[in-house]
Formats: C-alpha cells, structure tokens, sequence
C-alpha cells in the first residue's frame, strides 16, 4: 500500500488497510512516522481517533499509550509507566512522492546464535548457574588461559578477562531482570594479579535487582583460588522485544558450554577482531563490526568493545611510559550500540605518574556519523604478579 | 545526589533549595553555560582548594572533590531529564590524575548520553591555579525520576551561589560526616539533616567522601580511582562503609567497599576504590 505524505503531517492520525487487516499510521511530533492496529487492545476503541503526543498515539479510551514500534505502555496519574504489551505493527519505505506500508515481519532471531565460529564459542568458557530465587542467584563461569589471550607481557590481557565479565554478568542479569532485557550500561574491572597459565574463574553475584537497573558484582580468581580482581557491571531494564534472545534454556542450573568441538581461537584476540593500528601514539585503532564479535542485536558485543578500548589504552600507555604496559583498571560507559562500524578507537593519556598512565578512550562508530558508543578510563601498569 | 527506587512516581523531592548545605560545605557556585551542539544542558562550577579539605600533605581530599564532581554532574543529569523528571545518581566512575593541587577548581559537565530512563554526564575537574591541569575525569550515570509534586523548577540558564560561609573553624570533611572508625575495616557516619539531598536521602556527595574515608582509613593511601554503585537511598542512618584490601600492585591497593544503612537494615552502596602509597603525594 501507499499513503500520500502529505496526509501525514506532524501529529495526524491515518486510518489504513494492509493484507486485509486495519492499522493507524500517524506522525509524531519529531517526525517519526509509527503504527498500530487500528482497534486498541484494552477496549476495541478507534485508534483513529487517538491523539498524538510526542511521538506516542494516545487511545481516546482509556489512555493506552503506542511507541509505534509495537509497544503499549499506560501511564498512571503519577507518571508510572505500565508495560501493557506488544502489537503488531507496520513497516515504512519512504521515497519522493509517497510512503510504502507494508506488514512488519519480526527479522527471525537465529535459533543458531552465536555462529559456528564466534567470540563467545571460541573462548570455549563453560558456565554454572544455581537455581536460586533469581536476587539471589549466582553464576560462575571459567576461561581456559591460552597464549592467544595473552597481552605483551605473557599474561591474559584485561580485555580478554573484560569479555568473560560481560558474558557472565549479562547472563546473570538478564535472567533476573526477566520477563524483561538488558541494555548494559557500564563494566568497570580493577586487576590485582595476573592469569598465565590454566584458566581464570569468575563468579558472579547479584548487587542489586531493581525496576529499572541491575548491579552485577563478579570476583576474579587464578586456579589455586587467589585473587585476580574484581568487576562490576550496571544495566538498564528495559520492555522486552520480540527479537531479544530466550535465554531461560541457557541459563538453568548446571554446568553449560557455548563451545563447539572444533571452537577455539586461530589467532590472538586483537588479531581475530582484525584490529587495524592506526597510530600507536593516540591510540587509534579500527575494528570492523563482523559477525564473529555482534552480539545477539547485530551490534559489536561488550567484551569486544571492551577488548578494543584495553588495546588502544595499552598502545598510548606504551609509547607514553617508554615501557611495554598492561592494562589494569577499566572503567568502561556504553553509551549506544555499535552497530554499523568499523569501529575507531582513541586513546588521550590524562597523567602518568607512579609507574601508572592513565588513558581516556573515545569509542565512534564510522559507519554511523561517528556516533560516540563508548568512552573509558583507563589504567596500564607495569606487569602484574601472580594472584592478588 | 544519590539514589532511590527509579522507574515511577517517587515522594520527597523537598525542592532545588533542599540539599544545598553539601554544595556550602565544598562552595561549589555553579552556572549553565551554552548548551552543546545537540542542545542538552552542560554546567560549570567553581570551587575553592579551601584548607578543611585538604589532607596533611596539602592536597585536596579526593572525597571532597567527588562531592564537588557529584553536584555538578548531578545538577547537570537533573537539568538534562527536564521537563519529564529529576535525576539520582546510579553510578559515579572517576580517577584522580593529580595529586596535589593549587585551586580554585572548575568543575565542567556535559551530556553524554540523555535516555528516557537514565543520563549519562560527563564530569571533568580542573585547576585553575595550576594551568588548568586535570584533576578528576569521570562519568556521572543517573535514573530519570518523576517527583510527585512535579520536577524542580528553576530559573534558566542555571546560576547557583556558595550560600553563606560556614562559621569557622569549619570542619574537616570527617567532622563534617560525623564519621568514626569502628574497627580497622570500618567507617561509620550519622545521617543528619543537612547531608541529605533534595530527595531526602544521603547526598552522594556526601557518601562519596565516607568512601574516601574508609579507603584511606583500610589501606592508609590516597584514593585515586572510584567506581561507586549507589544501590538504595541511605534514609535512617547510621550509614556504615566497610572495607577490604582485595590486592596491592606498583600504583596503589584496590579496596572494596560495601555501604550499609543500619537504621534499614540494608546494602545502599558498593564501591571499588584504588588506593595511591600516601608518600606518592610527597614524592611525585
């Protein structure tokens, strides 16, 4: 179907009919064009007749309020926001003298997520959840240590251990937060010993579990039990969508693996998520967005990006100090999906002093304007020793 | 700043001028400058080196200038999240990259990211004293809230004043808490009136100092990196901070700190602190 334009200005309300089903296309006051079936889900009222407010379309009924991206939300009268569902909606093809409407089709979630060959297969960590009540649940998972995770002094590099954080802590949050998702907010790590040989266990735990936000606290330790650091992570709870992953088969008590028979890693981590060096000085690199590193939204998984920021830290941290630094400290703010890529990375170093340099790392997306997604404080020192 | 139950409807927001005795205690004065280029708020303040701040060595307390980084950074989160909600803090990373310092300090945020539940504000401290040299560098995270009486109104573009002095002598930042040492892990503060914010609940300022405290009271070094997670609002008090030494390596120890509201009978805070050896303050 096609709709003049010029019968969508900002803030009105069309009736359509797609396949044989009726739908509401209306204009938000930013622009955006949204949809929803024309009966309201509660009562049946005319949607038709609904009103715009920002880019929502208000039912005249009873006040459900539409995203237009299929979500249905009620606001109490103190401004609290009630989840009311999902329904379907429409898709839009805009060109110069008319908009094309057609049904949206969900874009099928692969059933086969990760890809044969993927980040978090070939790391091959295995996982152990328990079954409590979800506030109290905790999970621990365990990175077999391979030199391709080495950073330059023969040790697993903070990016690496930064991966196997986020794999565990968003695993552990999104089964808390359920029936809702995640978006992860921020993952800090502060190391105080090194891992070279064996594996490297991290055991997660529940901070805290709230409406809008879960706290995510996972202890490092070497195999004989001594501390190699501690992390943390923040996520924001939000409605779920149809495409986000089902994760409660994943996430049952238990020992599990993403790993395959033939998973592992072919090259070093740098090397497999083809980071280019641009100049070591700034600490520019770019990375693409390749299948091997998206996570389940196509965008470039945390732990990539956290693998990235370690690298361009540990580059400007080097050519600063005059000496090979590892990374230590990480405290890493996600700010938007990187979705398009190749991702840039820059390091600025802020101060070294005390044997320390400490970076500020600017992540852009190329492929997106060069939209900010990341940025991070970072802090590389001289090796560490074994265990804390 | 500092948190409370986010996502709806919350009671308490006493008003702008509620709150405003931590800002007196740092004399933080502020003022909103042009906005960025995508329209959302930034701030900047200034604030004295003033001598109640100061540790032994002479620079500046590293939880002061969180409090200072707190006030800022939160008013700059709150004025973002308008005209749908205010803000609490929800996390607050920074690292400190000098150790001694001149002052006065300026105290500049900006807007990172402004989601519909949450904002991102970019908090940097400089000295103005020392060729405008970086001091702090961090990231102030916030929910969005809506107050029940409605978010604070205030009159734009944002000037704020200092208040009144404090009549002298003027505490130092553990007098100021009413903090005191319980055993060789912990620290414990009083809950009073005029360390609360706007929300009623302990400014996070003011809690960023009591983890600045126990950093240094655990490991007896200068706090020069902070990740502090505000979990719940600390209402009642005694608010006690509990720390361990997970670790030491070539720049400093890494603590971890647990935040307790005694009166409620729960966890209101976690924090990872890296603690500097105290004698790289004299010996940079």
């Amino acid at each position: 179907m096609r709709v003049d334009p010029a019968a969508l200005a900002r803030g009105a309300v069309l009736a359509v009919e797609v396949d044989g089903d009726e739908y509401v296309v209306w204009r938000g006051q930013r622009g955006e064009l949204g949809s929803a079936p024309r009966s309201c889900p509660h009562l049946d009222h005319d949607l038709a007749e609904g009103f715009v407010v920002g880019d929502e379309l208000v039912c005249p009924g009873h006040g459900w309020a539409f995203d237009g991206r299929g979500r249905v939300h009620k606001r109490n009268e103190y401004g609290r926001v009630d989840p009311k569902g999902r329904v379907p909606m429409l898709t839009f093809r805009q060109d110069g003298d008319g908009i094309d409407v057609a049904p949206y089709s969900q874009p099928l979630m692969s059933t086969t997520y990760p890809p044969d060959r993927h980040l978090l297969r070939d790391l091959r960590l295995t996982f152990e959840h328990d079954d409590r009540e979800p506030a109290n649940r905790t999970s621990r998972a365990r990175m077999p240590v391979v030199a391709e995770l080495y950073a330059r002094d023969g040790t697993v590099r903070a990016g690496a251990l930064a991966t196997l954080v986020d794999v565990i802590g968003g695993g552990l949050a999104a089964t808390v937060a359920q029936p809702n998702w995640i978006a992860t907010a921020d993952l800090t790590l502060h190391l105080v010993g090194a891992a070279r040989t064996g594996f490297v266990e991290a055991h997660a735990r529940v901070a805290h579990a709230g409406r809008t936000t879960v706290v995510i606290e996972v202890d490092l330790s070497d195999p004989t039990g001594r501390p190699i650091g501690i992390a943390t992570m923040s996520f924001a709870v939000l409605p779920r969508r149809d495409d986000n992953p089902d994760i409660s088969t994943a996430m049952t008590s238990g020992p599990s693996t993403m790993a395959r028979a033939g998973s592992r890693l072919h090259a070093s981590l740098l090397d497999e998520l083809e980071i280019r060096v641009i100049n070591d000085r700034r600490g520019e690199l770019e990375a693409p967005v390749a299948e091997w590193s998206r996570n389940s939204l196509g965008a470039m998984q945390g732990g990539a990006v956290a693998i990235i920021v370690d690298a361009a830290a540990e580059a400007a941290s080097t050519v600063a100090a005059g000496d090979n630094l590892i990374v230590t400290d990480l405290q890493l703010t996600y700010l938007a999906l990187a979705r398009v890529g190749p991702v840039r990375a820059r390091a600025d170093v802020l101060n070294a002093a005390g044997g320390a340099v400490t970076t500020r790392v600017e992540l852009v997306d190329l492929g997106a304007d060069g939209r900010l997604t990341s940025v991070a404080r970072v802090v590389a020192t001289p090796s560490l020793g074994s265990g804390g | 700043m500092n948190r409370t139950s986010p996502g709806a409807a919350v009671h308490g927001f006493g008003g702008p001028d509620n709150g405003r005795d931590v800002s007196r205690y740092v004399r933080v004065e502020l003022h909103e400058v042009e906005p960025s280029d995508d329209g959302t708020p930034r701030l900047t303040g200034h604030a004295p080196a003033s001598a109640h701040l100061r540790r032994p060595d002479g620079g500046v307390r590293t939880g002061a200038l969180l409090t200072m980084f707190d006030n800022v950074g939160g008013l700059c989160g709150g004025l973002a999240a308008l005209p749908d909600g205010w803000v609490v803090s929800t996390n607050l990373s920074a690292r400190l990259v000098r150790l001694d310092h001149v002052g006065p300090f300026r105290i500049d945020a900006r807007i990172l990211r402004r989601g519909r539940a949450s904002t991102v504000t970019a908090v940097e401290i400089r000295d103005e004293g020392a060729r405008d040299m970086l001091v702090v560098d961090g990231v102030l995270t916030s929910a969005v809230l809506i107050p029940e009486n409605g978010p604070p109104r205030w009159a734009r573009p944002l000037v704020l004043g200092p208040g009144e002095p404090l009549p002298a002598p003027v505490p130092t930042v553990a007098d100021w808490l009413g903090a005191h040492t319980t055993d060789e892990t912990t620290v414990e503060m009083r809950l009073t009136d005029t360390l609360r914010n706007p929300w009623g609940i302990l400014h996070g300022g003011a809690l960023a100092s009591l983890i600045d405290l126990t950093a240094e009271h655990v490991t007896g070094g200068i706090t020069t990196d902070v990740v502090l997670h505000f979990l719940a609002p600390n209402r009642v008090g005694p608010v006690r901070a509990t720390g361990y030494a997970l670790g030491s390596r070539v720049d400093g120890t890494v603590t971890r700190i647990d935040v307790r509201d005694e009166g409620a009978g729960r966890v209101t805070a976690l924090a990872v602190v890296t603690s500097a050896p105290a004698d790289r303050a004299r010996g940079r």
